[in-house]
């Protein structure tokens, strides 16, 4: 069964909130991602492995050229997810 | 072929910062290293081996696992770096004269960035455990 968009949105802040340990209520759409949960470089790598773990497709390093916002984040893994590109 | 004890062909660190002795096995997810502690070594203090020796005994674990692979492949051995600790715990310092045991297991790869959770064991007792990030420079080799 395909997720709508808003369950994709929810179950993406569910497992920021978790593994960045942030509050729910930063994250917003117009936030700016590496800003609001506090990404170094290699916590990227962690974004990454959940991505890939929740959502089951890969991520490639280029792919995150233009996401700055929580929104350009969802807007990615919405069309990934849609795409059905699989691991 | 295992246990290997030409240790130092495998990692790329030199005495005296070498914290493993010998490779005991090593398959496509996990590698499993033997080190005894002994008075002399830098992370020694007081007849007990440092937390700081055990994440540098964690992190040769996994440089012998990637010396392993390219040894096989008759390459040179890459250097790697600690990118990252998490999730630390050191339950116990082991000893002058007492062997510890150390396993990683390869938990993902994320472009350059090889994730490890490794544990290491005194006896049947865990005394140490951790996640680490560990990255791997192909371009750099050791001399």
């Amino acid at each position: 069964m395909n997720m709508k968009n808003e369950e994709i949105i929810a179950k993406i802040n569910e497992f920021l909130v978790e593994e960045f340990e942030v509050e729910a209520d930063t994250i917003t759409p117009d936030a700016i991602l590496k800003d609001t949960l506090g990404l170094d470089s290699l916590d990227y790598i962690d974004l990454v492995v959940v991505i890939e773990s929740n959502f089951s497709f890969k991520v490639k390093p280029e792919d995150f050229v233009g996401i700055v916002t929580f929104q350009n984040f969802y807007d990615y893994v919405i069309s990934k997810v849609n795409s059905k590109e699989l691991i | 072929m295992f246990p290997i004890k030409n240790i130092n062909d495998l990692i790329p660190q030199k005495f005296p910062f070498v914290m493993i002795d010998q490779l005991d096995d090593s398959d496509e997810t996990s590698t499993r290293c033997s080190f005894t502690i002994r008075d002399e070594n830098i992370f020694t203090v007081d007849g007990a081996f440092r937390e700081a020796g055990l994440i540098e005994n964690i992190a040769q674990t996994a440089a012998a696992r990637v010396g392993f692979i390219a040894m096989m492949e008759k390459k040179d051995v890459p250097v790697g770096f600690i990118g990252a600790v998490k999730n630390l715990e050191i339950n116990d310092l082991p000893k002058t004269g007492e062997t510890i045991v150390t396993e990683i297991k390869i938990t993902n790869t994320v472009f350059d960035v090889t994730i490890i959770s490794g544990t290491v064991c005194l006896g049947d007792k865990i005394i140490a455990q951790c996640e680490m990030k560990i990255v791997i420079n192909p371009e750099l080799k050791a001399s």
